[in-house]
């Protein structure tokens, strides 16, 4: 009775956790809950400069209206669009009447504030280290992409960064103050435009989190739960068969119920390495090559086998192999 | 050689555990060959990913891009792959423990085995010594029906 208890306790945990594995493989990549992100908000009232993003905000679609700042501009390598690999190009782009987080210091009174901007896509790293934003006022519509860890690029070119990092961008353009995370913009209006031009592609605000995605490892690891529950139900199992098949044996041929006696022959006896077919083959009534001995020539088939032998076990054939 | 099999009555002197079924003997005879063969994929598999590692993580200058071919990341493909060779290799320990009966820390050594570079190869043979011997100690009985 102890085992069963350990081994119910056991399946129990071993299921507990495939379970929780199926929850996380529908929803780890499912971002915090959040209130319509879909619906444009008014950037300023979003966002503040220089305070973390909360969560919520990950692909939160904003309007705002302001001036690119065509000097404090980076390029990013090693950006995928439509399976090309290429380049963005990131512009600070300074909204109207920002707003600064609460945590500020007295110096920001005469910098600008100002958040880094997706204006596009090529795959020319001319093309991209070339494009400049124009100068004059711009209404836009954006979704706010995730802000970027900042990843070493000792070995880029100056003016290309690895990454849409704030801390790295602070540490470019001293002169600035900036936001965490970054505008995708859906469309952008106004003379001075620049989102997309100049030999730059579009880049499709592509949502941050993957709603509805399968995780395929957690699903792995779901199963692998469930294989070793398997297990240990299989375990518990052959401890009381063998138990059955011990005490059946033990009785011996006196105590048997005489309507189903059950009597053994020996079919491997010890030091022998393997079964002798012909023993099984006599018991079973299968041809000797269906119990490991070597198969017989077409032409003298089975027929001489299986008539070589008693017809007290031509009944059921008995799990050979 | 064709003499009649003898009964089990006539054997008074077997120790019950030496007594097999034809089922289980034959089932242990090939849960020993599919162990050979998950322990000699697996541990190919741990070097293959040893050296994986040595060289993602000691030898390459950027440990994230390193092994990372154009959107096929051959480092993650290794450790999945490995991951899922060990799970089957488990499968396997797990059947042939089962049919030689052992204890249940014996199947935790197996399955340790199969995480310690170059071990599987070596408790591989240890065990497939060890289990020929026992099988040959085995006394098979079938019933005679």
């Amino acid at each position: 009775m102890g085992s069963l208890l350990f081994v119910l306790v056991l399946v129990t945990c071993f299921v507990g956790l495939s379970a929780w594995q199926v929850d996380r493989a529908q929803h780890k990549n499912d971002a915090v809950e959040s209130a319509d992100v879909e619906e444009v908000e008014p950037f300023n009232e979003v966002m503040e400069a220089q305070a973390p993003m909360p969560g919520i905000l990950a692909d939160q679609r904003v309007s705002l209206s302001g001036h690119w700042l065509p000097d404090a501009q980076v390029v990013v390598p090693g950006r995928v669009l439509d399976g090309d690999k290429g380049f963005w190009v990131v512009t600070m782009f300074a909204p109207d009447d920002a707003r600064l987080g609460a945590s500020v210091g007295a110096d920001a009174e005469d910098k600008t504030i100002a958040i880094p901007v997706l204006r596009g896509f090529t795959t020319d790293e001319k093309t991209a280290m070339e494009s400049r934003a124009a100068e004059g006022p711009v209404k836009m519509t954006a979704q706010i992409g995730p802000v970027e860890g900042p990843m070493p690029g000792n070995s880029l070119p100056e003016g290309q960064v690895r990454s849409v990092s704030t801390s790295q961008l602070i540490n470019l353009f001293p002169d600035l103050l900036t936001y965490s995370g970054f505008l995708i913009p859906e469309s952008a209006t106004g003379d001075a435009a620049s989102v997309a031009t100049d030999g730059l592609a579009f880049v499709p605000p592509t949502t941050t989190r993957d709603e509805g995605g399968f995780d395929l490892q957690s699903a792995g690891y779901a199963i692998e739960w469930l294989i070793f529950a398997g297990m240990a139900l299989y375990m518990w199992w052959q401890l009381l068969r063998d138990d059955f098949m011990r005490r059946r044996l033990g009785e011996g041929s006196d105590s048997q119920d005489p309507a189903n006696r059950v009597e053994y022959v020996v079919v491997k006896s010890a030091g022998q390495s393997s079964i002798d077919p012909k023993v099984m083959s006599g018991l079973t009534g299968l041809p000797a090559h269906r119990h490991g001995a070597k198969k017989p020539r077409r032409s003298r088939g089975s027929a001489s086998k299986s008539s070589t032998d008693d017809n007290s076990t031509n009944t059921t054939p008995t799990g050979g192999n | 050689m064709s003499e009649e099999p003898e009964s089990l009555d006539s054997r008074p002197d077997f120790d019950d555990n030496d007594v097999w079924s034809v089922k289980r003997f034959t089932s242990a005879r090939n849960a020993l060959k599919f162990y050979r063969v998950m322990a000699i994929i697996t541990g190919t598999m741990l070097l293959i990913l040893t050296v994986e590692m040595i060289y993602k993580y000691l030898i390459a200058a950027d440990s994230a891009t390193a092994l990372n071919f154009g959107g096929f990341n051959l480092a993650a493909a290794i450790a999945i792959c490995h991951g899922w060779c060990y799970v089957v290799y488990l499968i396997g320990c797990f059947w042939l423990n089962q049919q030689m009966r052992w204890t249940l820390g014996r199947y935790i050594v197996l399955a340790l085995a199969g995480v310690v570079p170059v071990m599987s190869f070596i408790l591989e043979r240890k065990i497939h010594r060890q289990v020929e011997a026992e099988l040959a100690a085995a006394v098979v009985v079938a019933p005679k029906s």
